[in-house]
């Protein structure tokens, strides 16, 4: 009998990727000029889009420096900067620690990972675009922040370097993290998260740690500059001898998980995403200790809920130092659009608060195993939401007052707010998605549903419906045309189901 | 007059007819099983009585009145275990349960959903989370769903599907349980073992009629 031959030796990850990237070159569909008329589209598209934003945000900037005059507005301006790359770095620990960060997709999983080849060659290209992805995703909205503060362009582009190499440096931290203490990355996370709101919080007390925008380079930005710098190629160095020890459960679950986001974000439908990363969660959890007991009929619907928020409170707290935010506004001057603020904060930190309505509305089978009528179980998954948000309103009523609300109108006004965040969450989580069965529109894109661009401002679309009457008239009468309109769009939303 | 009565039940896709006036009655405590070959119509059939299909043409009766899903009547009445059950994806096994059992009102919650999770042998899996659940686990759930509950009709698609000899023998002494208890079982089914032991009528799907149509021929077998 002869041995089987060694595969170890004979092929080298770049020979490998080399002939890989051969056979789908054979295969190319597209000839040269198409590809070169897309890359031409793409960047025009690019292009254009960039200078619409940087006009709008150079002419935001001059308005603010005109409007802003007081030492509180002054205060926020110069922290916005800092605190949007601070929130920028916790979204990429968080998506870091949800992705790996390093992951492959399922079929270099099946096909690659099983073979002897040199796992961390194979794994470096693809820990080297998620770092630079996350500097991208970190600088990005820092960039608009800085223009935003009134910074000057020098400190403003370092400011952007440093907070991009921190990105990078998030990124690598949680790569070396990823085999033997991923949840050390959840940690840094929530310490960094903490930190923000605390200046946030700072901030709105009319103390931020930042008072004015930096206009001229000092050592401080060069040292963090330097810090940055060392950072970024110490970690990433220790991160990319660490990836040939990287076990295979842990890289391919995130190589699952983006496709799936990535499609159901082609098709528009951010709460489809969202789903696929709760299922996501769920299966990457795989335990939890069940609560027992509670009351029957309807009533143990919303139990339910009561046994999600007592096993997670993540979202109700999130929601809770949310507060900070329209406090902050006030502070720099908002004036009674922080009933917008507040809504939008509600709204976007309630979401997942109103999850069940999700799985309700998502999967009919499930509601017909119970013995209700299906409207009768979602206003019942309603309940412990509108009461959570209705708490929200209640918190954020003292800050309206200070914003230019009077007492006996922001007694109201307050809980309106939470009722209009409630109504948001519930057309975004169960409004109807693009529906592909529905006559087409022609575009040069092809044929899309009526609905698919709708879907992409669903909540926020009822957000600004709702919440109109409280900015037009922050009053009584304002605040119930607002709960008025809020009921009937719920109404429409659960009886259409 | 029988518990479930159905009449000329039509379902036509485009030009292809799946069902062609199939007629059914299910009394309480008898099992009917829905036999055929793949794609025969069985659980075309079962979703078109239980409302979860748009019928062509017919007419479902539960107790003599008109059956619809999205009566709580009918919910209450009627416990559907199909493929397409899902799930919480933050609640645990025991917790899907204990909301069925609850809403439901079973007097004893706990204790039926703990007998339950014995029968399916998934009482280790109680606190486990749906979507971490193999896929024998997730059916053998589904079927859980529908036994913790109340009812007086149960609809099983393929309940032996997934299950082992040892879950297929459990699931024939459970369903004999359930008739002795008074529930009418409408199945489809591939296994003539559970449809040998149980079955008091059967319907085959999917032969040819003296057209040459698909259709279906009802076999009475004695103890109805």
């Amino acid at each position: 009998m002869t041995e089987p031959a060694t595969a170890a030796g004979s092929v080298t990850v770049r020979e490998l990727r080399r002939d890989v990237r051969g056979w789908r070159r054979a295969r190319a569909t597209a000839p040269l000029s198409q590809i070169v008329e897309d890359a031409y589209v793409w960047v025009f598209s690019a292009l254009v889009v960039g200078s619409e934003v940087g006009s709008v945000l150079v002419n935001l900037s001059r308005e603010s420096d005109t409007a802003c005059t007081t030492a509180g507005c002054q205060g926020a301006r110069a922290m916005l900067p800092w605190l949007v790359a601070s929130l920028a770095v916790v979204a990429v620990l968080g998506t870091a620690r949800m992705l790996g960060p390093v992951f492959v997709t399922p079929a270099v999983g099946s096909w690659l990972l099983t073979t002897p080849i040199d796992r961390g060659g194979l794994l470096r290209p693809r820990f080297l675009s998620v770092a630079s992805a996350a500097a991208v995703a970190v600088a990005l909205p820092t960039v608009a922040a800085a223009a935003l503060s009134g910074m000057a362009a020098a400190p403003a582009a370092l400011l952007v370097v440093v907070t991009a190499a921190v990105g990078g440096v998030a990124v690598a931290g949680a790569a070396l993290a990823q085999a033997a203490r991923p949840s050390a990355t959840s940690l840094v996370a929530w310490l960094l998260a903490g930190a923000t709101w605390l200046a946030l919080v700072a901030t709105g007390d009319g103390r931020p740690l930042v008072s004015e925008p930096v206009h001229r380079l000092d050592p401080t930005l060069w040292a963090l500059l330097a810090g940055a710098a060392v950072a970024v190629g110490a970690a990433s160095l220790l991160a990319v001898r660490r990836l040939t020890s990287l076990p295979a459960r842990t890289v391919t679950p995130g190589g699952r998980l983006v496709p799936a986001v990535s499609g159901a974000l082609a098709s528009l439908d951010p709460a489809l995403a969202y789903d696929v990363v709760q299922v996501h969660l769920a299966r990457a959890r795989g335990f939890v200790r069940s609560h027992r007991g509670g009351p029957h009929g309807l009533a143990a619907v919303c139990w339910r809920d009561v046994t999600r928020l007592r096993r997670s409170p993540r979202p109700t707290l999130v929601l809770l130092a949310g507060v900070a935010v329209p406090v902050a506004a006030w502070r720099a001057g908002a004036g009674t659009v922080d009933v917008l603020v507040a809504a939008l904060v509600g709204f976007v930190a309630g979401v997942p608060l109103v999850g069940s309505l999700r799985s309700w509305t998502l999967t009919p089978s499930l509601v017909r195993t119970l013995p209700f009528r299906t409207d009768q179980v979602l206003h019942a998954a309603l309940v412990v939401p509108a009461c959570v948000l209705l708490g929200y309103g209640l918190a954020v009523i003292p800050v309206l007052h200070a914003a230019g609300v009077g007492w006996s109108d922001a007694v109201l006004v307050g809980p309106a707010v939470g009722v209009v965040a409630l109504t948001s969450g519930v057309r975004w989580i169960a409004g109807r998605p693009p529906d592909y069965s529905r006559p087409l529109v022609s575009t040069p894109a092809g044929g899309v549903p009526t609905n698919l661009y709708g879907s992409v401002v669903r909540g926020f679309d009822v957000l600004l419906l709702t919440v109109s009457p409280m900015l037009i008239s922050p009053t009584v009468v304002g605040a119930w045309v607002s709960i008025l309109l809020s009921v009937v769009v719920v109404e429409v939303i659960v009886r259409r189901r | 007059m029988a518990l479930l009565e159905v009449r000329g039940l039509t379902r036509r896709y485009g030009e292809m007819t799946v069902l062609d006036g199939l007629d059914l009655d299910l009394e309480a405590g008898q099992l009917l099983a829905l036999v055929g070959r793949n794609g025969s119509g069985k659980s075309t059939a079962l979703r078109c009585i239980v409302g979860t299909d748009q019928r062509t043409s017919g007419e479902v009766t539960l107790d003599g009145r008109p059956y619809d899903e999205r009566a709580s009547w009918v919910r209450a009445a009627v416990a559907v275990v199909m493929d397409d059950l899902d799930f919480f994806p933050d609640l645990s096994v025991i917790e899907h349960l204990d909301l069925m059992a609850a809403a439901h009102g079973v007097a004893d919650a706990e204790k039926t959903v703990d007998d339950v999770l014995d029968d399916l042998d998934l009482a280790d899996q109680g606190d486990q989370l749906p979507h971490s659940l193999s896929s024998g686990q997730r059916r053998r759930l589904g079927l859980a769903t529908g036994l913790v509950r109340p009812k007086r009709l149960l609809v099983l698609d393929e309940p032996e599907a997934r299950l082992d000899a040892e879950g297929r023998a459990w699931l024939v002494d459970r369903l004999r349980r359930e008739k002795e208890a008074g529930v009418a079982v409408l199945l489809a089914s591939h296994h003539p073992q559970l449809v040998d032991a149980l079955a008091d009528h059967v319907v085959r799907l999917g032969e040819p009629d003296e057209h040459g149509e698909p259709g279906s021929s009802a076999q009475p077998r004695g103890s109805a």
